[in-house]
């Protein structure tokens, strides 16, 4: 493997949320490939943080906010402001790119990997005139599945991951050493932490320290004013860093909580000082995406909270040991006990402290490469599995094997009492619509492979008679026909809606243009949709075997093989 | 510097199909519908 340095450009003008959490992705990526030399094109809003990562030898800030007003106050011509963008390109244009990584997944981001060249493109680009498409397989996924909030169970990080792995495998070869060291760290950022140090006195130094964000939180305020209250009643070891805004701070004088005990910070506040405060403290609580990716990288502990188990699933914080509460439906008045008693037991899970009962608390966990690597977020208690977390943890393995072609043991993750009555009779319906699916998928692949047996044949695409004409049009149109129906079963069923959105995606990425290359990348896909309904038969005949009655004999023997 | 001195070549090679301006102009318009300053 060449030990020459790798250009890699890596655009990023999402949220600075969501840079933190693909920052794991890329320092684990840097671990395995030291030579890549990487490269940052970011939104102006991530240019500081990004900035304070030793390893990036370049951020680019994009000025989307200079863009977006000059566009709009029409001081400027649009031929101007196009030629002052030529400008700014320029030097990305000219900069001989071996990989370019697009991790925005949004339009605007489409147009930038698309002007700048690179050896390799990753991630959503843009073809001819039919608008935005995915450069390869993982980019479909997150287009497709992940972004729409089908059920799935594999964390972005480790998404964006494996795709530049993948990409880094096959252009550049294997790494060359392995390594287990951790991506996080609390020296992650070179953060300038004078102010704080200088008030961090030896009293403050001897106290525990844990951080609440409650700054674009969807909670309503005074829950958060009501968990710090309780926190600091019970836990007389404990200080707060309370990060809101200007009006949340107000509110929290005025509850007038005992202010020794509280440091307020404005969540406007430099970078420096709130990841300051964040590595400083031993917990993080916050249902905003910034503080908890913020925190998993410094490697500070956090209990997020979510409305739905799929935005954990996708994003929820990576690494070991954080804790995740679905808040679900519960009403507001009782959520600050819950977030106590989540907080309680997550310090301490093998004290006599109790979660409620149908509580949903999940703690994370890294797995080894052996169960198939990735976080998983593992509930406590016994965790009555709905139909979607089945579709999940069936998605994830689905996706596994269509990208990596890793497929873990059908059955792994599953437990025998996760299964629920109603969950089973769900399972049977998906079950009794499986020979359709398939049906229709074989038929899908006999029509393109009738297409491109014409297609042979025929001396030209464009040139033909009449009769093949019509008989090409009427084939093409009996898989648009097909293409429907799946789509169509897609909403009906959550369990099929993988295959549906995929399907869609795909055939819009269908790489080729002739009418031969075309019915070509149709049997592919088709037969890519088959491999995942055989994998879905399989999880369906285990998991409805599973729970058939056993005797005791049998589920030792099952106990022991598994 | 002038846009035809933009050399940039398509992911399928093919740069006569993308054109530079096009390209710059969609991605303000892009820029302008996704910005926000949340």
């Amino acid at each position: 493997m060449s030990a020459e340095p790798i250009k890699c450009l890596i655009i990023h003008t999402g949220a600075p949320a969501n840079l933190f959490r693909n920052l794991m992705a890329l320092r684990a990526v840097k671990q395995l490939y030291p030579q890549l030399e990487l490269h940052l094109l970011v939104s102006e809003k991530s240019f500081d943080l990004a900035a304070r990562v030793s390893w990036i030898k370049t951020v680019y800030p994009f000025a989307e906010r200079s863009i977006k007003e000059a566009a709009e106050s029409k001081t400027n011509s649009r031929p101007q402001m196009i030629q002052e963008l030529a400008s700014w390109l320029r030097p990305l244009v000219q900069a001989e790119w071996s990989f370019l990584v697009n991790w925005s997944f949004s339009s605007s981001s489409s147009y930038l990997s698309t002007l700048i060249p690179a050896e390799v493109k990753l991630g959503l680009i843009r073809r001819d005139h039919s608008g935005i498409h995915c450069a390869d397989d993982w980019s479909l996924y997150v287009s497709s599945v992940v972004h729409l909030e089908v059920s799935q169970n594999i964390h972005l990080t480790d998404i964006l991951t494996t795709q530049f792995l993948t990409a880094l495998q096959i252009h550049v070869g294997d790494p060359t050493e392995r390594t287990d060291s951790s991506v996080t760290s609390k020296n992650f950022f070179r953060i300038n932490d004078q102010f704080l140090s200088n008030l961090w006195n030896y009293k403050n130094a001897q106290r525990r320290w844990i951080t609440i964000y409650a700054c674009k939180d969807p909670l309503n305020i005074d829950v958060w004013l009501s968990v710090a209250t309780k926190i600091l009643k019970s836990n007389p070891e404990i200080n707060i860093f309370w990060i809101g805004t200007p009006e949340q701070n107000q509110k929290l004088v005025n509850a007038k909580i005992d202010d020794q005990r509280v440091s307020i910070i404005d969540s406007s506040e430099t970078f420096d000082l709130i990841a300051a405060c964040i590595a400083r403290s031993q917990w993080v609580l916050s249902s905003n995406p910034y503080a908890y990716h913020l925190a998993s990288l410094l490697g500070t502990r956090v209990l997020a909270l979510f409305r739905k188990y799929s935005a954990l699933t996708s994003s929820g914080p990576y690494g070991n040991g954080h804790y995740c509460m679905i808040l679900g439906d519960q009403p507001e008045k009782d959520l600050a006990e819950k977030i106590l008693k989540a907080w309680t037991f997550a310090q301490n899970e093998w004290s006599s402290n109790r979660l409620d009962p149908g509580q949903a608390v999940y703690r994370s966990r890294i797995r080894s490469s052996v169960e198939g690597g990735g976080v998983i977020y593992e509930a406590f208690g016994n965790e009555g599995l709905t139909i979607s977390k089945w579709n999940a943890l069936v998605a994830g393995q689905i996706a596994r094997a269509w990208f990596c072609g890793w497929i873990a043991p059908v059955g792994q993750d599953l437990k025998r009492n996760q299964l629920s009555p109603s969950l089973l009779s769900e399972l049977r319906v998906v079950q009794a619509a499986v020979p359709d699916l398939v049906r229709n998928i074989e038929r899908a692949i006999a029509y393109a492979s009738l297409i491109r047996e014409n297609c042979r044949r025929l001396k030209s695409d464009k040139v033909m008679k009449l009769s093949d004409r019509k008989e090409v049009e009427q084939l093409g149109l009996n898989i648009q026909d097909i293409e429907q129906q799946m789509i169509a079963l897609g909403s009906t069923h959550p369990s099929f809606q993988i295959f549906a959105n995929m399907l869609r995606v795909m055939m819009h990425n269908i790489p080729g243009k002739s009418l031969l290359e075309v019915s070509q990348g149709t049997i592919e896909i088709y037969k890519r949709m088959a491999e995942g309904v055989q994998l879905l038969t399989r999880w369906l005949n285990h998991s409805l075997s599973l729970a058939r009655p056993m005797s005791l004999r049998e589920v030792q023997s099952k106990e022991e093989n598994a | 510097m002038e846009l035809n001195e933009l050399k940039i070549i398509g992911p399928e090679g093919q740069p006569e199909e993308l054109i530079v301006e096009l390209l710059i102009q969609g991605l303000i318009d892009a820029v302008v519908e996704e910005w926000t300053d949340a």
